[in-house]
């Protein structure tokens, strides 16, 4: 069956108004100051653009995977990268967690909220001195305390960390090393020991808010382990496919609107007594930027739909995450050559599109990371 | 091996063995009651390239989460017996 059916067009104006009308206005501003009101969370709770896959019972849609790519490919149309990834980290890093593994509690005092664009969460495994190999990487600890763990350590590249309630957080509850032994534990930001260390500057996704977190003793409650203790690895791999997978539709889709905006600009704009999109050279590499996008997308689509479906595709997911962002970034930098000048200028969004467009290769595990998985997947 | 009505759960288990071994788990570690989160010390990529290796021998689609809450080698044979028979 078709990622789409005819009752997604109507979400998708639904989607797409709302963009229009909340996000759009705030550009400036957000990009400015780095920071999300939560009034943007809340907002779009109401509208129910928070939980569209969660369920009822939790204040969810319980629709299905295909609304969450319309989500995904809409949100680039505020054309801030960083709203867009802040959004999807409500909506998909830590929520299918918690639905998935969540106690009865843990949804009803987290997740539901998360939904409802009250509380605003975070998802955090990466540590200062190591990163996409997560086995080897997670350092933080939980050590057990009776009904207790308490937990010290580090996290950092964590996406609205510095504004969050709560923050699903890969530690080691073993002290073995590799993968077994961790834990995904809730902790609350206003537990004792918390802190953002830093509100990390980077080259692009200024208007989401990035953060260096620091646990120092934090004693958080047994009761808050999502799912079975020690077994947090294989839930956050699992889960960082399905963000990997969004992660895809979302680039793709700012990808296509890049070369829209780059198609209109080349339009109006003349050379040798024509307009640009009249010489052959800019034709050729309109028309093969367009073919790129084309067939990534339908390899998107075809992924997402066996998802949709129940089937965790891993080995293409991980190829959506370094070939399809290869082709993503591709396509923006030379949508930035063809603009010329106006490329190069800040006031133009293309040029925050493409510092935006950069991490892409990097977070969610880095490309070269991605290709060691599928050759894994190939049994070299 | 291709699953069939006729595979029997013994074969699943000496095809888990085998696979086991294949990815660096020590024969002498493989008896009933191990665990494979713990005992076997299995390391991230030999997961994905059991699970790989799995599927392709049995022509099944698995589930990674629901065998390491299984985490005993022979609940994981019975889930596989299940898998190939299609259960």
């Amino acid at each position: 069956m078709s990622l789409f059916r005819d009752e997604h067009r109507p979400f998708r104006d639904e989607v797409r108004q709302a963009i229009r009308e909340r996000l759009t206005p705030l550009t400036e501003d957000l990009e400015r100051s780095g920071v999300i009101p939560r009034s943007v969370f809340r907002d779009l709770g109401q509208r129910g653009l928070l939980g569209l896959t969660q369920p009822i019972e939790y204040g969810g849609r319980g629709l299905d995977f295909g609304y969450t790519v319309v989500l995904a490919e809409e949100l680039p149309r505020c054309r801030m990268g960083g709203v867009a990834l802040s959004i999807l980290a409500q909506t998909n890093f830590f929520s299918p967690l918690l639905s998935r593994y969540g106690t009865v509690a843990q949804k009803s005092e987290f997740l539901a909220p998360a939904i409802r664009g009250e509380k605003i969460g975070a998802l955090a495994s990466t540590e200062p001195t190591g990163g996409s190999d997560i086995s080897g990487a997670v350092q933080c600890r939980a050590e057990d305390d009776g009904d207790f763990w308490v937990v010290s350590g580090e996290k950092t590249y964590i996406t609205n960390g510095p504004i969050a309630d709560f923050v699903v957080t890969l530690v080691r509850t073993r002290s073995d090393g590799g993968p077994n032994g961790m834990s995904l534990l809730l902790i609350p930001t206003d537990t004792p020991g918390f802190s953002v260390k830093q509100t990390l500057r980077k080259l692009g996704l200024h208007s989401s808010p990035t953060g260096w977190l620091a646990f120092d003793r934090c004693r958080v409650p047994k009761s808050y382990t999502v799912g079975k203790a020690h077994l947090g690895y294989y839930y956050h791999t699992q889960n960082l496919l399905e963000e990997r997978l969004i992660g895809g539709v979302c680039s793709l889709a700012l990808a296509a609107l890049v070369l829209d905006d780059t198609i209109t600009y080349l339009k109006g704009r003349q050379a040798y007594g024509k307009p640009l999109t009249a010489l052959q050279t800019i034709r050729h590499r309109i028309a093969e930027m367009s073919a790129e996008i084309e067939m990534a997308r339908a390899f998107v689509y075809s992924v997402c739909e066996r998802f949709r479906d129940g089937h965790v595709d891993a080995k293409r997911i991980c190829m959506i995450k370094f070939q399809v962002v290869d082709v993503v970034q591709r396509v923006i930098e030379r949508c930035i050559q063809l603009f010329g000048g106006n490329g190069f200028l800040e006031e133009n969004w293309v040029t925050r599109a493409y510092r935006d467009a950069r991490v892409l290769s990097l977070g969610g595990g880095t490309s070269e990371v991605m290709k060691d998985l599928v050759a894994s997947h190939l049994r070299l | 091996m291709n699953a069939s009505p006729q595979i029997e759960p013994d074969d699943i288990r000496r095809l888990l063995d085998r696979l086991l071994v294949e990815v660096g788990v020590s024969q002498e570690s493989l008896h009933d009651g191990a665990r494979i989160t713990e005992d076997l010390a299995l390391e991230s990529v030999a997961f994905v390239e059991l699970q790989v290796a799995l599927e392709e021998e049995l022509g099944i689609e698995l589930d990674p989460i629901k065998v390491v809450e299984l985490d005993e080698l022979s609940a994981i044979a019975e889930y596989l017996h299940g898998l190939a028979l299609g259960r």
